[in-house]
């Protein structure tokens, strides 16, 4: 779609000017997205691995917990689990990629894991709580990534859309917008000719 | 411990108690019945056998803990009834007392209500107890329960570890039964109980090593009163694992422990060495059954129950959640499976 501006050579000077610019940000924006889905393919990669892990390793903690449940009451798993004696805070930080900003978990841990005695207890509680423990890290590393993920996809998204509004809208705009000036300017000069010529004619036919 | 020294005092006041569970052994589950619960295709099945085969199932129970509560408060019910000792009642009823008091403790420092979790089994009620853990009227509360609240108490305090409140419960609780059953003047219980802490020690011992945590634990978490001292545990605990197997080759757990570290090496799971635990103490209780007379057959019977009832958890548990048989089978003593 052409753009609303008055068809003058300063008008288009103005416009190649822009085209040129628009052109270079173009390129940027796309030489961005690329670098950009390098990244996150292969972000996707290792949280693909690191889900499957953290997964795995959850599933067997379940089930460890699943079977100490099978040899103690209740009442003893609650009263062995109750009370953690481990603490965990959160260091929440940022870091950049492509100038996306993304967050950095770091966890703090206190105690330990097993806030229980030994009597009564099952050997397959410390199983499942040592899975937990190590899973731990591993979860958080893994929603760091999947947040960094999503952050990027987030990000691919927009420039994605800023790079097809440049070249499926703005560039071809302009370049019709140009292309309609040129030609209007060379017809206003071509009808300024032929009127000086024909003025031309007039003033030697009356001489 | 030699097991020849074992000697069964008759105690003809328990002429009627023996006769009466001689009829209830008969009742315990055999390895027919466990191979039923097994087969079972789901959990509404293994209830309705569990059913036919006399635990206290109605039409509308949907659950597997309170007939199994049901089942243990019977048996508990059955020895105080049939014991002689008022002692023997104690030792057996006031372990849901400490196991209260764990409880009530953990709930009082965490900031919860944690009720739900507490046994109505014990000789003390729970509302009792709350009020003395809360820190009124301490002074109506059995000694052994105040000593080991208080003992519970100055420990999480020095540490703020919450497993520090189990360890000095447990403590009190074996050190109380230790007590109990010197005075009662029965070896054979009295083995019984030296057995048990023993191998409650070396289940710890081998579960602190797996867990790499701090040796100093090993002093703070080992029962007391067992033939095996906390000495013992220290000489052999930089030991590797195969020559630990040999270490206990001259007490009477050595081809059971040798087994059990086999095992945990192996399948890098606690559920083998913890059966072969069980095994050696059903196979303990199984002597009772040459006393004529007296307590002994009362309490194996009371324990063997106990063993069933968590055999019968296993396998509900196991059903409700489609666990494989195979584990749920590793967990069963090997009298059942």
């Amino acid at each position: 779609m052409r753009l609303a501006v008055n068809a003058t050579r300063m008008q288009l000077l103005r416009l190649r000017k822009r085209l040129a610019i628009v052109r270079r940000g173009h390129k940027l924006l796309k030489d961005k997205q690329d670098a950009m889905m390098r990244q996150f393919m292969e972000l996707v990669k290792s949280v693909k691995g690191m889900r499957a892990r953290v997964e795995d390793q959850l599933q067997a903690a379940f089930q460890s917990f699943l079977l100490a449940r099978s040899t103690m009451p209740d009442q003893l798993v609650e009263e062995a689990i109750c009370m953690p004696g481990m603490r965990l805070s959160l260091k929440v930080g940022q870091r950049q990629i492509m100038n996306v900003r993304v967050p950095v978990l770091k966890p703090i841990v206190e105690g330990s894991i097993r806030c229980y005695g030994f009597v009564g207890t099952s050997g397959d509680l410390d199983i499942s709580l040592r899975f937990l423990g190590g899973v731990l890290e591993q979860s958080l590393k893994l929603a760091e990534a999947e947040k960094t993920m999503q952050l990027l996809a987030d990000d691919i998204e927009k420039t994605r859309r800023r790079v097809n509004a440049l070249e499926y809208t703005l560039i071809p705009d302009l370049i019709e917008t140009i292309r309609y000036i040129t030609m209007k300017l060379s017809e206003m000069e071509r009808s300024n000719l032929s009127r000086l010529m024909r003025i031309k004619n007039i003033i030697r036919a009356e001489e | 411990m030699d097991l020849s020294e074992i000697t069964f005092k008759d105690d003809t006041r328990y002429a009627y108690a023996v006769g009466r569970v001689r009829a209830l052994e008969t009742k315990l589950f055999t390895r027919a019945d466990f191979s039923r619960l097994l087969e079972a295709a789901d959990f509404p099945q293994a209830l309705r056998l569990l059913a036919e085969l006399g635990y206290p199932v109605s039409e509308e129970i949907r659950e597997y803990e309170p007939v199994l509560e049901a089942e243990q408060r019977a048996a508990l019910i059955l020895l105080d009834n049939l014991s002689e000792d008022d002692g023997l009642v104690e030792i057996f009823r006031r372990r849901y007392d400490y196991h209260n008091l764990k409880v009530l403790l953990k709930g009082k420092h965490s900031g919860q209500e944690l009720k739900r979790a507490t046994m109505d089994l014990g000789l003390v009620s729970v509302d009792d107890l709350a009020e003395a853990v809360m820190g009124e009227e301490v002074g109506e509360l059995p000694e052994t329960l105040a000593r080991a609240m208080a003992g519970a108490e100055a420990a999480f305090a020095e540490s703020n570890a919450p497993q520090e409140l189990d360890v000095a419960v447990d403590k009190e609780q074996y050190d109380f039964m230790s007590q109990v059953l010197r005075r009662l003047e029965n070896s054979f219980l009295q083995t019984w109980l030296i057995w048990e802490v023993d191998l409650q020690n070396i289940k710890t011992f081998l579960r602190l090593r797996w867990l790499d945590e701090n040796v100093k634990l090993l002093e703070r978490d080992m029962l007391p009163g067992g033939s095996l001292g906390t000495g013992f545990f220290r000489e052999i605990r930089e030991e590797p694992l195969d020559v630990l197997a040999q270490t206990f080759t001259m007490t009477p757990y050595g081809k059971a422990v040798a087994e059990g570290i086999s095992q945990l090496k192996a399948k890098k799971s606690f559920a083998s060495l913890e059966r072969i635990c069980d095994d050696l103490l059903i196979q303990f209780l199984k002597r009772s059954r040459e006393a004529s007379f007296g307590a002994e057959p009362v309490i194996a019977y009371l324990l063997l129950k106990e063993f069933e009832i968590r055999a019968v958890r296993a396998v509900l548990v196991g059903k409700l959640n489609d666990l494989p048989k195979e584990k749920i089978r590793e967990r069963l003593p090997s009298e059942y499976v």
